[in-house]
Order: C-alpha cells, then structure tokens, then sequence
C-alpha cells in the first residue's frame, strides 16, 4: 500500500503534543507527533523503550487523567472527528465502539475472576445493547474468528485455564468485537514465544484485512514491522524521526538513528562482522533533551548545524518524510 | 489442549472434576489447620445454638424470661444446667438466647458494614477529592476509642438493638472502607482494568463487576473479624448498660447483673463470660483460618506480581 493509493483516513493525528505534570515539573513525553492510519493500513510505530510510542497511543485512547496526570494538545480526527476535546462521556462511548486496544501484557489482561463469555460479552452489551444470549452467540462468533477451537465449550473458561496465546486471542476477540475502525496494538506479542508471536501477528494481519480496519502496531521488533505493517513511523525521544512506506524504509533508510536501528539487528549469516552494531550513547532523559537535532549527541554525522535550532520534517518523495538535515541516501 | 478430538460431554467432566479437586485441596487445606478447624466448629455451635434456642429450652423445659423467686442462685444442676441468678431465672436458657442476640448483632454489623465499608472504599478510588473526604473521615472515626464512639452513638440513639447494630456498624465502617480502597488502588492499576476502560466502561460497572469481586477475600476476612469485635462491643455497651435493655437475655447485661452476686453464685458470671469469649476466639480462629486459605502469598493460588 502506498500512499498514492487513495484509502479513507481513519485516524488523523496533528501535532499530538502529552505532558505529564510530574514533582520535578512538566515532561513532554510526546512532542508534536503527527501521522495517519487508512483504512486497512498497518502502521508501524517503533522506537526504544522510552521514546514515546505507548504515550502516544494512550493519549489517543485519553486514557491518562486529564486533570491530574497529563496535559495533552494538538488534534486527533477520528474519521474526521476530533476527539480530543469531546466530553468525556461521549469519549467513553467511542472506545471500545470505534477504537479498541490490546495491551503487551495478554496473561493480565484479562479479569480473573470473571469467565471469558461475560468479558467477551461485555462490550457487546455496552455498545451494541445486545441481550445475553445475542451476545453470548457473537461472543462465540468472535472467538471462532480468531481461531480459538471449538469456541462453544472455551467460552465458559476462566482466563487460567487458557494458554497465553489463547489469552491474547481472546483479548484480540474482545477489542474486535464491536468492529472498531481503529485498533491499536501496544507490543501484543512481547510477552509470547516466538511460534505464537507469528500466529498472532497473522491473525492480526487477517483480521485487518477481513475487518478493513486501521491498525497501529506499537513494537520495538523491526522483524515484526517487516512482517506485517504497510507503514512505519520511527520515533526518537517524542518526535518521529522517520516514516515512510515499509519497503521504502528498510530499502532506503534515510535518518542516521532508523539506520543504526537496523543495523543493530543480529543476522545469521553475517558472522563476519563479528560484533553487533550498537548505537553510541543512551537515550537522553526527557528533562534534558539536547537543543537542535535531539539524536544529535549519539549521531556519528552531526555537525554544528544539527546542534542548533529545531529539525523539521522533510518530505523525500513518495511519502517518505525525514527529520534530518542531512539525510542519507541508498541502501545499508 | 487438543479440544477437537474431545467431546463436549468429555470436556465438561474433566472440568468439573478438576474444580472439585480443587476445592478439595482447598478445604483440605482448612481442616488441616487445627485452630481454623476448632474456630470453624465453634462458629458453627454457636450459630445452631442460637438458631434452636427456642427448640432447645422447651425441650429442656426451661424460660429465660420466668423468674421463680423460690430458686433464686441455684447451682447448676441437671435441672438447671447452669443454675440460676437472682431472681430465679435458668441462666443456661438465657445464655442460649443471649447467643440469638450476639450472633444478630454480629452478623447484621458484620455484613452492613462489609457493604456500606466496600462502596466507600471503591467510590473513595474514584476520585481524589472523594479520596480525602472519606478517609479523613474514617481517620477521625478511628480517632476515637471504639467504645466510646458507640457509648456516644447509644447515648443519642436510644438503647435498644437496633440502635446497637447502627452504632456498631458506623464503629466498623472505617476498619471495612480502608481495606477496601487499598485492595482497590491494587486492582485499579491492573492490566485488565484498563483493558476494560478502553472498551468504553464507565466507571460503576469497572468498579462493581471488575474490582468488587477481585477484592471480595480480604473483606471477607475482615467481616469475620468485624463480626467477633460486634460481640464483643454489643457485650460490653450492655454490661455499662449502654447496649439492649433488661429483660433480653445479652451476655453483657448478665454479666452486670452478675457483678453484685460474685460470691452469692459465681456461674451468674461464669457461663455468660464463657460463651462471650468463645464465641469470639472462635470467630477470630476461623478469620485467621480464611485468611490464610484466601491469601494469595499462603501459596494455593496465583500471586499477583
């Protein structure tokens, strides 16, 4: 999918812009970031652990407290609505109904306490006002749907007695249960092994395709975005540094930070290279964020320039957009 | 699990059967302990000697209420078990009516104030402002001696049972309303919680059907003891005659009319001092026996990370 190729838009984030209000002052944890999700489109968002990426998905869900916890600017168009600024009772209604979300943690997601039918259900109860046994009969729809086997007798397990991909199922079962146009997936294979990860990135695949739905794939595994997503933002300290199409990025990498990333990944048969590629330095914190380019204390090309004055991003071509003075060009 | 070549008749079996032995372990585990054992049995004396009081005595032929002025201090005997006080009353018929008393009073504390304590712990979570209110006043509550709180509550209120439940009960919220909120702070943060909000749940139904439940153990635990403490207090308001009035049999009222006939007939004193402090030590054995059994850390059960 490229972006020539005319998709409604589903979700339309403009200068997103979350800070927290913490003792030692504000903290932008999320500083003006903007993408789009089309329909049936995949979007990638990657970066390291602290750069932002499930910041940007809670503030989109509002799930922070407005009052206490986080100020958030900027607009988020939800099929062409902003909903940032709607009533939080209108807010609630939308959730769940139009936007769902599956979390990295699928052995904790779900209640213990309560059988998988009435959380299933539930959703189905609050947005589509079906009555028990409706629900009941699309709760068993939903869970053949993302191919739990012989869902009529699973549906009265408690969450104990599934595995953890089953579990991570069922909570994919949950989120889609309302055909939501938006689905965002905050690492929903972290806390899988390797065989179930890949079945859970297909069935994710499948039902994006089948559902026509937008996703946003939140992940810090390139091999992941490779597998699935159409597009990716990368993301460094609260800004995206780089998107584009995923061919594109991985054919033509273009800021020195996605590059590092992608250097950095192990490969088989490159045993001549011998040690791994590592980015230098750390991640800076977020109440210290360099002046200029922010990645420019770890970047082997900075210059002067770079350390002065904010970076914009840069349209390449063909949708590629950069936020780097000197972007690079060609293959690693 | 290979569930496809199972029939569903099969399934269901193993999954039964897997949820009797579980609860097999589980009461295993109960009764193994000698003193949740014991607690559990005199839990259960105390509450068929009181439902059956009524049955007992006119079997035995006895009335905690007739006074016969010709067998006043009686030591026990066959006819009076355990004798009687001063105006001739059979003290074993009063002290199973009094069990009726000490148990309602228990009970209907034990379970108000489980329930009133559980929705201020869960609304207190809710917001901030609520949070202060609430747990200030449950600070101030605590603030002073139990006892004299629901002295003062009985001296406005009247005396009479009701008005004893009601005293104790506000005495008990505040114990309820804390372990309450703190389970749910627990609960508010987890995984699954925010899964639910970001299905669109509004506040009551997260608070009711996804934590309520998750936090039902430890309050449980704590109606058990809120339960020993009602009999406890209920004895006491009634032996400073604060609590239910005279004639009603109330373990605490026999033992202040006990006080003045020590030496003239000691099991005036005797046998309604006993059945109090049984009957609490055995409520208190059998909280610490369900504690033990409901706590996650005891093993037995998933710990929460």
């Amino acid at each position: 999918m490229s972006a020539q190729n005319p998709k409604s838009t589903v979700l339309d984030v403009r200068s997103l812009r979350t800070t927290f209000h913490t003792d030692r002052g504000p903290l932008t944890a999320v500083d003006g970031v903007s993408f789009q999700v089309h329909r049936g489109e995949i979007l990638g968002l990657v970066g390291e652990s602290g750069c932002g990426k499930s910041v940007t998905s809670m503030s989109i869900m509002r799930l922070y407290d407005e009052k206490y916890t986080a100020s958030i600017s900027g607009e988020v168009l939800l099929e062409g609505r902003n909903i940032l600024h709607i009533p939080y009772r209108q807010m609630q209604r939308e959730r769940g109904k139009s936007m769902a979300m599956i979390f990295q943690d699928a052995l904790s997601s779900l209640n213990p306490v309560l059988r998988i039918s009435e959380q299933i259900m539930e959703p189905l109860r609050i947005h589509r006002h079906m009555g028990r046994e409706e629900a009941r009969q699309e709760a068993i729809r939903m869970l053949g749907l993302v191919g739990i086997p012989s869902p009529q007798e699973r549906i009265d397990c408690y969450p104990h007695e599934l595995s953890g991909g089953q579990r991570q199922r069922v909570m994919i079962a949950i989120a889609l249960s309302c055909q939501p146009k938006l689905l965002i997936a905050d690492e929903p294979t972290t806390a899988l092994d390797v065989t179930i990860q890949a079945q859970i990135l297909d069935l994710i695949l499948e039902l994006n395709e089948k559902m026509d739905m937008g996703v946003i794939l939140i992940t810090h595994d390139l091999a992941v975005v490779a597998q699935v997503c159409h597009r990716v933002a990368v993301m460094y300290l609260g800004q995206i540094v780089e998107e584009a199409d995923v061919e594109d990025l991985f054919d033509h990498p273009s800021h020195p930070y996605t590059r590092g990333l992608l250097q950095s990944i192990p490969h088989l048969d490159g045993g001549h290279r011998g040690e791994l590629h590592q980015i230098e330095g750390t991640v800076p914190l977020l109440h210290q964020i360099p002046e200029g380019c922010r990645f420019a204390p770890r970047c082997p090309l900075a210059t002067d320039r770079c350390r002065q004055g904010t970076v914009p991003l840069q349209d390449l071509g063909g949708g590629h957009m950069v936020r780097c003075l000197c972007p690079q060009e060609g293959g690693l | 699990m290979q569930t496809g070549i199972m029939d569903k008749g099969e399934l269901q079996k193993i999954r039964r059967s897997l949820t009797r032995e579980q609860r097999r372990v589980s009461a295993r585990k109960f009764l193994r302990s000698r003193l949740s054992l014991a607690g559990l049995v005199i839990v259960l004396l105390m509450l068929l000697l009181a439902l059956f009081a009524p049955v007992i005595t006119s079997a035995l032929g006895v009335d905690p209420y007739k006074a016969t002025v010709k067998d006043r201090f009686l030591a026990p005997s066959l006819q009076h078990l355990f004798g009687t006080d001063n105006l001739g009353r059979d003290i074993f018929a009063r002290v199973i009516y009094g069990a009726r008393i000490s148990m309602t009073v228990g009970f209907s504390v034990g379970l108000v104030s489980a329930v009133i304590g559980t929705t201020l712990g869960l609304y207190a979570t809710t917001s901030r402002f609520l949070d202060n209110l609430l747990m200030r006043l449950c600070d101030g509550l605590k603030a002073i001696p139990n006892i004299l709180l629901a002295i003062a509550l009985m001296a406005v209120l009247g005396a009479n049972m009701r008005n004893v439940i009601v005293s104790l009960t506000i005495v008990s919220i505040p114990g309820v309303a804390r372990i309450a909120r703190s389970n749910a702070l627990l609960i508010r943060e987890s995984t699954y919680v925010e899964a639910m909000r970001c299905l669109g749940a509004g506040k009551h139904r997260i608070l009711w059907r996804h934590i309520a439940p998750n936090i039902l153990s430890p309050i449980l635990v704590q109606m058990t003891f809120a339960f020993a403490s009602a009999i406890i207090s209920e004895a006491s308001l009634s032996f400073l005659g604060a609590g239910i009035p005279q004639p009603e049999p109330s373990w605490g009222g026999m033992l202040n009319e006990a006080r003045s006939y020590l030496f003239k007939g000691w099991w005036m004193a005797l046998f309604p001092a006993l059945f109090t402090g049984i009957s609490v030590l055995g409520f208190n054995l059998f909280g610490d026996g369900l504690r033990d059994l409901l706590d996650p850390a005891a093993g037995g059960r998933a710990v929460i990370k």
